[in-house]
């Protein structure tokens, strides 16, 4: 796809968390715009607001003040049911602890959220292990979350992050809990997943060498963008 | 300013019912221990509950077996009476007085009296004595097991429940007792006849009960009467009492329902077993409460990533309350298995036990109301997560 229309805009966000004597505020006029299929890695030191970033940018938190339009329209009338709603459709997440549900096997878990999607049952049934075989996991169908390693996990987390087929992608800190080897191959994945199917990938993470394999590198402290962006690509 | 975001129908529409049920399952199941643990919370409480109210219903049943099996549409005795086993005698013209009532087609004299039975071996039992006229079939032992009612015919004979062959030191159709100190002979045993008080049934003919209580020709603890097809017991009550001012008129039902609402309810038997029942409900429903807390509270992490993920609180509460029912489906359905088997248990002894249908079903519900509502507390804790708590580990 060569869609280079920003899927995610975030103008002027600003957050404050309490108020008067201690109020903290956690970004500070943020501009940012995500493009389709591209893979872009938000980076800074503990605390500077980055993981905040991803949680507005998700419509998991809402800012105090600025906008953010996914997919083209705006997201601040929406209530906290639409923003589930929102989602739901066109949010996939993936956590730095995998977060997968620990009595699922693989396959259940893609299915569970297919269906949580509305796909219907059958349809669940096929595209599930396609999902898993795209991650490399096909021999991996049955294997409850103990039984894999934990690049095998992330892998899973970011399958089910791609049902139903969002157009954005989320992840905080993904390979944070890998080697590098590992790590290296999950973000090669993302930034596969981002190129073939124009999807806009956002990663939050610390680590240089990971960010290295993002399309574009934006660097947040003290809650703001610092001036220099970079990028590998 | 952009137009506010539709969410397709697709993704809005809620959820089938699939995965909600598969994710509780799994959450139930996934820690085998607590699993167990819960189930035996619930078991033990549908155990329990079903137990003493299968007693309740036992006792109730025990109280009046006698009342129910006697085919006698109208019952009378002395004013007062509050109970079958305790009646004082009245006068002989009564019978006769019921016996003149329009509708009435036969009344006869009914004996019952406690009495002293003196085993073979040695060594006395309280008895209570049913002395009936076997001519007329209306009254006496039903479900004879073993030997001929016709034998109870013979001077000096009696038949007795074989629920308590031990309790009266008897084995055998021929076993010799005295009744208070009068010399009786066994012809046959019952089964099933169980008397609410300590003292077993012992039936005998009307005229060998007199002799076993030395009492005078004629006496009767009660009159019962049958009536003409279609005749309207009440009426039949308005015409004798005019004549029978100072006795009481009952139907069978209403002297069941008396004796009955006696021995549960006056004495306080029957609250006391259904206190034990609400207690067991009230145990169970603490251990259940406190494991489907647990379960949900250990899975608050999952719930998390659902809602981050944008799955809709309802789907969230659709797997609590399923850990509930499949908890509730399980735990009632070995739990009632069990309690049958306990009041199938019973049939052979003093204290039955007795689970309709009607109580295994109504139970279902009281199990599934107590897993529903020992869910509460976790379901308000899974509903208020907040979803940005996954990011923040």
């Amino acid at each position: 796809m060569d869609d280079r229309r920003p899927a995610l805009v975030v103008e002027g966000v600003s957050l404050v968390y309490g108020s008067g004597a201690v109020a903290v505020q956690a970004l500070e006029r943020v501009d940012l715009a995500v493009r389709r299929g591209e893979m872009l890695a938000l980076m800074g030191p503990s605390g500077s607001g980055k993981t905040t970033l991803l949680m507005i940018m998700g419509c998991l938190l809402r800012p105090t003040a600025g906008s953010v339009r996914l997919l083209g329209r705006e997201t601040s009338p929406l209530d906290q049911a639409g923003m589930a709603r929102l989602r739901l459709a066109h949010v996939g997440f993936i956590f730095q602890s995998y977060n997968l549900f620990p009595a699922l096997s693989a396959v259940e878990t893609l299915r569970m959220t297919l269906r949580l999607k509305g796909w219907p049952a059958d349809r669940a049934r096929e595209e599930a292990p396609r999902l898993l075989a795209q991650v490399d996991l096909a021999d991996k169908l049955h294997s409850m979350p103990a039984q894999l390693s934990g690049g095998q996990k992330q892998r899973v987390a970011i399958a089910r992050a791609l049902a139903g087929d969002p157009e954005i992608i989320l992840g905080d800190e993904p390979t944070a809990a890998l080697d590098w080897r590992t790590g290296r191959g999950i973000m090669e994945l993302l930034r596969r997943l981002a190129h073939s199917h124009a999807r806009s990938v956002v990663v939050v993470t610390h680590d240089p060498r990971v960010a290295e394999l993002a399309d574009r590198i934006v660097t947040i402290a003290d809650g703001r963008i610092a001036p220099r962006e970079g990028g590998a690509s | 300013m952009s137009a506010a975001i539709e969410v397709s129908s697709e993704a809005a529409r809620p959820p089938e019912i699939g995965p909600a049920v598969l994710l509780a399952w799994r959450n139930l199941a996934y820690d085998r221990s607590r699993f167990v643990i819960t189930m035996v919370g619930i078991v033990f409480a549908v155990v329990l509950t079903a137990v003493q109210i299968g007693l309740f219903f036992g006792f109730t049943a025990t109280t009046t077996a006698v009342i129910q099996h006697t085919r006698a549409d109208l019952w009378v005795a002395v004013h007062g009476l509050r109970n079958f086993e305790i009646a004082m005698p009245q006068l002989e013209r009564h019978r006769n007085i019921v016996m003149e009532a329009p509708g009435v087609t036969r009344a006869e004299a009914l004996l019952v009296f406690f009495s002293a039975w003196r085993k073979p071996e040695g060594g006395d039992e309280s008895v209570l004595v049913v002395g009936f006229d076997p001519n007329s079939g209306i009254a006496g032992p039903w479900n004879i097991v073993q030997g001929d009612p016709a034998d109870l015919r013979q001077a000096n004979t009696v038949m007795v429940d074989d629920i308590n062959k031990a309790k009266l030191g008897i084995s055998k159709i021929g076993d010799r007792v005295e009744i208070n100190g009068h010399r009786a002979r066994v012809v046959g045993f019952t089964h099933g006849i169980r008397s609410f008080t300590t003292s077993p049934y012992v039936f005998a003919t009307y005229r060998n009960a007199i002799d076993y209580g030395y009492l005078r020709d004629n006496q009767a603890e009660y009159v019962i009467a049958r009536l003409a097809p279609g005749t309207d017991p009440m009426a039949v009550k308005r015409a004798l009492h005019r004549r029978l001012p100072s006795v009481d008129l009952l139907t069978r039902d209403e002297f069941a329902d008396l004796t009955k609402t006696y021995w549960m309810f006056t004495t306080g038997a029957g609250t006391a077993i259904l206190v034990a029942a609400a207690l067991g409900l009230v145990v169970g429903m603490v251990i259940v409460a406190q494991v489907l807390y647990a379960t949900t509270v250990d899975h608050l992490t999952e719930f998390g990533t659902l809602r981050a993920m944008g799955a809709p609180q309802g789907f969230i509460l659709r797997v609590i309350l399923w850990q509930a029912t499949i908890a509730a489906l399980l735990g009632h359905g070995i739990g009632i298995v069990i309690a049958m088997a306990i009041a199938r248990g019973s049939q052979y002894s003093t204290a039955l036990i007795i689970i309709p249908p009607g109580l295994a079903v109504g139970l279902f519900a009281v199990t599934f109301l107590m897993c529903a509502g020992a869910s509460l507390v976790s379901i308000r804790k899974a509903m208020t997560i907040d979803p940005a708590m996954v990011f923040q580990r």
